[in-house]
């Protein structure tokens, strides 16, 4: 009995000194156990963290590249095309029903993931200045149009307004468990015009040397490039001249040494705003070759024809003319000053404003030959002829500006329409208008994860 | 019914003595340890014919009744040799009792929070003893448990030599060392690199198997613990100094093992390719020129004119004729050395014991270049200022230097990453000869006219030009004060603090093939000669890391009788430990090692690559240049111990941990583990009277621990990095990537575990050993797992799979043979099958599943670890394609196959890790010489083996001699599975056969792992010889494949010398 009362007051002794040990360690745990345990971890809670989301060379990067491997800018020989490992890019380039780029849907969408992130943590910041709010929203609002209209030119119809089309799943936030739904066609295409309208007015004009971020004139000439794609020339025609209005710059291109590399640096005078595609197998410099025919199109006098093509030593033609520095299977997709002033010289010639789309050639032309060629006196017809010529040499290689053209050109609008063949050996392939290998087939992984609606074959 | 008996032999047992005469005396006396001197507390003694024991107390005294008929004493204590006493008319006795080292198992084994005698523990230890710890030579302390503990398995696909589980698998996460078990040195979990901790000062090691052994570890615990204790001084014991050496040599690696094709075979194919026009592309390419090898070089300048075909068979002969693993066995590889000293010394007085260890060991491995010097220094006191307070102190230093030249590692460029089999390292004058590396070596000789630095690569070179070190110092320094309040109450206090520091130095002079590649490509040759970009001089990278550690524990140890016979043991504390890691990373460009200076260098701007080789890009610099990483745990512990008689032991334990895991509310960063234990000793009782059986102890337990991740979090994370310099910089913006969606129900990975065991010893201790069962269900584990794509991601993590093992660990000690001659056979053999239960989330097609097992593919009802393959449907017989199935019909349509979602197309075969092994162990022993010679086995699982990809051929001049055996012409389908080659290459259909069921073996071997003989000269001198990576004796593979190396070169054979003299 003794015994057991000793036990008992020397168990409630210990108890006692150990609640008071574990309660002074508890009430000190909280601090000390709030820390962080990777130091280069962060919840986004500041401008900082939020701005350097947006400054990931991610959101510039990787942008679908399907539509740019699949157009007529360039010819791949026989033997070239059957050394390729890359089986979807040797499926892309003859125009395969089944052809699918799982990594064009994934980097887009993870980039407006990224941005929802930071949308979705916007009005946990607090700012010290609005201004600083309202650049990070602009600009997180323009990426996530750049990238869903880049993800509509591939995996979208082209629109047409009479139809009920499928569009794309519009993610509006960061939360992973929201269902992925398609809208449609036409609400993809308004969602991405409202954000960029909400973006030009938000972005500031000027970005300084950072040319990955937007600025106002890049979300202007971002809404020329989608208002022209479906047709709708006189805003088209519109937000190209409020580009313009915001001091870009055409490069003399007679300045250029043609002998470099890459005679275009990167962030040159012309680019607004600096974004790239991901990587085709096919657009390897090394393979990837010009048809003789495309590059005759361009006159002796025309400082194109040096500062974009070089000659590889089996006489076949290479294309160094990319507006991101480098020739490395990626494409500049991003906006540039040159794309502005045909768009501004195409809607316009297309309203009937042929004055207007003179003047915006006289500009341009100017700055790209040694003597320009004389184009007055010409028919609406004839003038949109020959701005469409020199958009077709201006934007060659340009991401996925003429795959969108061709899809553009084939409802016969434009009185335009043509297919487009490919010969490898005795094999002949052929991507007639309209066809509906015009859209790829969205990712067999999200039509499974997700349940949504597959592309018509 | 077996109740009522045990009752009646239970009373008949009891009631002897009283009905035995009464003529009595009282012997009286005191137990002791032989040698040191120390009482024995709770020795059995044991008169023969009344068959009265008593056992003695706290200071090893006691009384028994002796009754006329009793002429003899037995005095057993575990651990100790069983003495026979003699009895005569003393009435007092004074016992010295030897140390028995023929018994495994030791009296105490320490958790890291308490020293457990074996006897009373309801949890599942493993003791390693010094004996047989010291029977392998190594230099470090992890590798030595191979093949020596039951239950450990070590999993040898992947280099490093450390990688073990105990009992199986507990997770899903492989990352950040999530499935490693805990080390533990003495008192608290190591952080530091393991490689530092010097076997020589290790006493024994502890695997900590069950719920009841490891869960006071608490969340950490859950991957098993491994219990390591340094050797201790000890009170009142003279002097002892000794000092160990050895020497171990080993083979050169089997190149030879690997069955790359014929320097002939190759340049066969590479001819056939050159027809094909495969190289076109790449020999006409002007912008990168990327490699092409000798013979296409050379084909091309036929092609070109400028050599005629003569000249060219000629020097294909001459090139057929060699093979470039003579070069590298010659000057690449060497018979590695290590050397091995030890120092040890200790002593103790009546008031303070000290020992301190020196210990130096020097490697020089395989690789011509690559070595390992480490130096120890260890000393710890004791000391007893009064009888009740006790302090100790303790220092741990090691300073290592690790030096690599990778002359092994040659890569012709990063899609190329095999040499070509008649590559000529050296020539007949001994001159280095170039290799081809990264770019055109035609280009990279001509190029610049004389401007450029030397572009050749030449490997042997690189091997003299390393210097790449890797120095680390790490230091322990540890504290404790023990006081004895009364009896039965102790309170401890600890304290470690571990530094661990590393210094990586990699320099590059201006000779090396790095520096002068970096240098070329930025030099620009301007009208005036070139103009370095990249500044002329050396690169010098240096890397350093620091980890520090503190721990600091508050405890209180209960040993208490009450009621005669009940004892009540019992710890309680809490802990708070933090471990802090900061890493650094810089790089100088136009180093100078001779006066330390280096030239600052522009890393923003781009700058024009020479020749166009690619676009213009950024100096490289380094990436990411911080780093810092900080973990905190804070704990309250309880481990209860409850003995009834001896007999009965019911144990209890409860641990609370919380841990900063980012982002997680303070409520649920901690979860309560407990784990309960029974046992139940039968030879105790006093109705046991079978002589033959000598133990028997029944254990039950079950309990839950955790494992934890820090690396994840439940809100959205984001990862800030440095501007990025590598490939062309955009722009000098710092940034930062989204690492982790949020998650808000994160939580840590619990693991259940159920243990029974039956300890046992038969015969007078001849025959020993355990018997465990166990059941081990490990839930809530965080698993990868596809995601739609549209959400951003690809994959998510997610508490979602359960994983259970079902397990068997056998034990078995026999003494064989006894005196003179001795043999003694020690037998392990453990079962684990591991069983994914749950797994929420099915991939997009089954066919993901497909693999080597290397990696875990988790899917339900499956092992995590698995084979599975495409299934097979034999060569089409008109051209060689490799056919399978595709909806359960015959198919070729490869692109389809590989993303098949029919189980029917497919195959499995098993687990990919051994589901049971075991080894037997014979000790043979004949006065000072004995032999040891240990036989391990691995069974129930599969492998794939290699074959030709005819891709990876083409692209990345990986050859296999299966190419010779392929399918050639009609009739081949019959002899041969290898499909025949195809051009253009279908690398699916280069998937689809190496991933297809024809290329599985199974695993099962039995291998000779090492042979130990050892002569003890005197009471001081003692030499052996110890051989080890002996060789296989039987596997089931008919190619001739080891299944532990099928992917590596195997281990080589290492023979090792050494002595230790004690003084």
């Amino acid at each position: 009995m003794k015994t057991f009362k000793f036990i008992q007051k020397g168990i409630s002794a210990i108890l006692i000194s150990c609640l008071a040990l574990s309660s002074l360690i508890l009430t000190s745990c909280e601090k000390f156990l709030g820390a962080k345990p990777d130091k280069s971890l962060a919840i986004p809670t500041s401008l900082r963290d939020v701005r350097a989301i947006l400054d990931s060379r991610t959101n510039n990067e990787g942008y679908p590249v399907s539509g740019a491997m699949a157009v007529d800018d360039y010819y791949l020989t026989p033997k070239d095309w059957a050394a390729i490992t890359d089986v979807n890019a040797r499926l892309n380039y003859i125009w395969d029903k089944d052809d699918s780029d799982e990594v064009d849907w994934r980097n887009s969408y993870r980039t407006i993931f990224n941005v929802n992130v930071v949308l979705d943590h916007l009005d946990k910041i607090t700012f010290e200045n609005p201004t600083e709010r309202r650049i990070i929203e602009g600009n997180a609002r323009f990426l996530r149009a750049f990238a869903l209209y880049h993800l509509s030119q591939v995996f979208t119809e082209p629109l047409e307004t009479d139809l009920e089309q499928d569009g794309l799943p519009v993610r509006t936030s960061a939360d992973i468990n929201l269902p992925t739904v398609r809208s449609s066609l036409k609400e993809t295409y308004d969602f991405i015009i409202d954000e960029l309208q909400l973006a030009s007015e938000l972005l500031p004009v000027d970005v300084g040397e950072y040319k990955v971020r937007p600025s106002k004139s890049a979300a202007y000439a971002m809404l020329a490039r989608v208002y022209l794609a479906i047709e709708e020339y006189g805003s088209a025609a519109k937000f190209a001249d409020l580009a313009l209005g915001q001091n870009l710059v055409l490069m003399d291109y007679a300045t250029l040494d043609s002998e470099q590399q890459n005679p275009f640096p990167l962030f040159n005078d012309e680019v607004v705003f600096h974004a790239t595609t991901a990587w085709g197998a096919t657009l390897m410099p090394t393979i990837c070759k010009i048809d003789t025919s495309l590059y005759d199109l361009y006159d002796e006098n025309d400082y194109r024809k040096a500062s974009y093509f070089e000659m590889n030593e089996d006489g076949s033609v290479a294309f160094k003319g990319h507006y991101h520095g480098q020739s490395v299977g990626t494409l500049f997709i991003g906006l540039a000053a040159d794309e502005v002033y045909l768009i501004s010289a195409e809607a316009n010639a297309r309203l009937g404003n042929l004055h207007e789309a003179e003047i915006r050639m006289d500009e341009f032309l100017v700055k790209r030959y040694a003597n320009p060629p004389n184009f007055t006196d010409l028919s609406k017809e004839e003038l949109l002829q020959f701005i469409r010529l020199e958009r077709r040499k201006q934007l060659l290689m340009r991401g996925d500006l003429r795959w969108s053209d061709l899809r553009r050109f084939n409802n016969g609008n434009n009185g335009q329409s043509f297919g487009l063949l490919r010969k490898l050996d005795s094999e002949e392939y052929r991507l007639p208008p309209k066809d509906l290998r015009y859209t790829f087939l969205i990712p067999q992984s999200v039509i499974q994860e997700s349940g949504i609606v597959q592309n018509a074959r | 019914m077996i109740r009522f008996i045990f009752f009646v032999s239970y009373m008949a047992l009891v009631s002897l003595p009283f009905l035995s005469s009464a003529q009595q005396k009282v012997i009286r006396g005191t137990v002791k340890d032989a040698v040191s001197g120390k009482v024995l507390q709770g020795s059995t003694l044991r008169l023969l014919s009344s068959g009265e024991t008593t056992k003695s107390d706290r200071q090893g005294n006691f009384e028994i009744q002796r009754r006329l008929q009793d002429s003899i004493l037995y005095v057993e204590h575990v651990g100790y040799q069983t003495k026979e006493l003699t009895l005569d008319d003393k009435s007092f006795w004074e016992v010295g009792l030897y140390l028995d080292n023929r018994i495994i198992d030791e009296v105490i084994v320490s958790t890291g929070y308490q020293q457990i005698p074996k006897e009373r523990a309801t949890g599942s230890f493993e003791v390693i003893d010094n004996g047989l710890f010291n029977r392998q030579v190594s230099t470090d302390v992890i590798s030595r448990l191979d093949g020596i503990a039951s239950a450990v398995l070590f999993d040898k696909r992947k280099p490093s030599n450390q990688l073990f589980s105990v009992r199986g698998l507990s997770t899903l996460t492989t990352s950040n060392d999530v499935d490693r078990p805990l080390i533990v040195l003495d008192n608290f979990p190591f952080e530091g690199d393991l490689n530092t901790i010097n076997p020589n000062d290790i006493e024994n090691v502890v695997v900590l198997k069950d719920a009841a052994a490891s869960s006071i570890w608490g969340a950490r615990a859950g991957n098993g613990v491994l219990v390591i204790t340094t050797k201790k001084g000890q009170y009142q014991q003279p002097v002892k100094i000794s000092f160990n050496s050895n020497l171990t040599i080993s083979e050169k690696p089997d190149l030879f093992y690997e069955q790359t094709l014929s320097a002939q075979d190759f340049i066969a194919i590479e001819r056939d390719l050159f027809e094909k026009g495969f190289y076109d592309a790449d020999i006409n390419n002007t912008r990168n020129r990327p490699v092409i090898s000798p013979v296409v070089e050379l084909l091309a300048r036929e092609r070109s004119g400028e050599i005629n075909r003569e000249t060219v068979e000629k020097q294909l002969v001459t090139w057929g004729k060699r093979d470039v693993r003579n070069d590298m066995l010659r000057h690449v590889y060497q018979n590695a050395w290590n050397r091995q000293y030890a120092l040890n010394l200790s002593a103790g007085s009546e008031r303070i014991n000290y020992t301190a260890s020196l210990g130096y060991d020097k490697n020089n491995a395989e690789v011509v270049g690559n070595s390992y010097r480490r130096l120890s220094v260890r000393n710890q006191v004791d000391f007893k200022p009064i009888d009740k307070l006790d302090i100790g102190v303790g220092i741990y230093y090691v300073n290592a230097m690790n030096e690599t030249s990778n002359g092994d590692q040659i890569r012709p460029s990063s899609t190329k990453t095999t040499l070509y089999p008649y590559a000529s390292l050296i020539d007949e004058q001994g001159r280095h000869l170039p290799i081809e590396k990264d770019i055109r070596a035609s280009y990279a000789d001509t190029a610049g006219g004389g401007q450029l630095l030397n572009w050749l690569y030449r490997p042997l070179d690189e091997i003299a030009l390393a210097d790449n070190s890797n120095r680390s110092k790490s230091l322990l320094l540890n504290m404790n004060v023990g006081y004895i309040f009364n009896d039965w109450i102790r309170g401890e206090l600890r304290y470690q603090y571990e530094s661990a520091t590393q210094h990586a130095r990699n320099h590059y002079s201006e000779e090396t093939y790095f520096t002068r590649n970096l240098i070329n490509r930025f030099t620009q040759i301007g009208p005036s000669g070139p103009i370095y970009n990249l500044p002329k001089g050396g690169v010098l990278d240096v890397g350093s890391s620091e980890m520090n550690a503190h721990s600091l524990r508050m405890q209180l140890n209960l040993d208490k009788d009450l009621f005669g016979t009940h004892r009540i043991t019992s710890i309680m504390g809490a802990e708070v430990r933090q471990k802090e890691n900061t890493l650094f990373n810089s790089r100088a460009f136009g180093y100078d090692d001779d006066v330390f200076t280096a030239t600052p260098v522009d890393l923003i701007s781009t700058f024009p690559v020479y020749g166009g080789l690619s676009g213009n890009a950024s100096l490289p610099g380094v990436a990411n240049p911080f780093a810092g990483y900080l973990d905190r745990f804070v704990s309250v512990f309880l481990n209860a111990n409850y003995g009834i008689a001896d007999r009965y032991n019911i144990s209890f334990s409860a641990r609370k941990d919380m841990s900063n895991l980012f982002g997680v509310n303070s409520n649920n960063k901690g979860r309560p583990l407990w784990s309960f234990g029974f046992s139940w000793d039968i030879t105790k009782e006093r109705f046991w009277n079978l002589q033959l059986i000598d133990m028997l102890k029944l254990r039950t337990t079950y309990g839950i621990s955790g494992n934890v991740n820090n690396a994840l979090s439940a809100n959205t994370t984001i990862q800030h990095f440095s501007p990025s310099p590598y490939l062309v910089n955009l722009t000098n913006l710092s940034y930062a990537t989204v690492i982790n969606p949020p998650n808000p129900e994160l939580r840590w990975e619990k693991i259940g575990m159920f243990n029974m065991g039956l300890d046992f010893a038969l015969l007078s201790n001849r025959i020993s050993g355990s018997i465990e069962l166990y059941r081990k269900k490990a839930s809530d584990l965080l698993s990868l797992i596809p995601a739609d794509i549209t959400t951003g991601f690809s994959t998510l993590t997610r508490n979602s799979a359960i994983l259970t093992n079902r397990g068997l660990d056998i034990s078995v000690n026999v003494r064989l043979l006894d005196k003179p001659f001795r043999w003694n056979t020690n037998f392990l053999f453990s079962v684990n099958k591991n069983i994914v239960e749950k797994y929420l989330y099915t991939p997009n097609s089954l066919a993901s599943l497909v693999g080597r097992g290397i990696n875990i593919t988790a899917k339900e009802g499956l092992p995590a670890y698995n084979v599975i393959s495409y299934r097979w449907a034999g060569l089409d017989p008109d051209n060689g394609d490799p056919r399978g199935y595709l909806n359960g019909e015959v198919s070729k349509t490869y692109s389809q196959i590989v993303r098949t979602n029919d189980w029917n197309d497919l195959v499995v075969h098993g687990s990919a890790t051994p589901e049971s092994f075991g080894s037997i162990r014979n000790t043979f022993s004949y006065k000072g010489v004995s032999m040891s010679l240990n036989v391990t086995g691995r069974f129930g699982y599969y492998f794939r083996r290699n074959s030709i990809s005819y891709g990876a051929l083409y692209n990345n001049w990986v050859s296999h001699v299966d190419y010779n055996e392929r399918w050639q012409q009609p009739g081949d389908e019959l002899r041969t599975d290898i499909p025949s080659a195809d051009y253009p290459v279908n690398n699916q259909r280069n998937t689809f056969y190496t991933s297809s069921e024809v290329l599985v073996e199974r695993g099962d071997h039995i291998r000779l792992q090492d042979v130990n003989l050892n002569y003890q000269i005197n009471n001081r001198i003692n030499v052996f010889m110890y051989a080890n990576n002996l060789g296989i004796l039987w596997a089931a593979n008919k190619h001739r494949r080891d299944p532990d190396y099928y992917n590596t070169l195997p281990r080589p054979r290492t023979y090792s010398l050494g002595f230790k003299i004690e003084l």
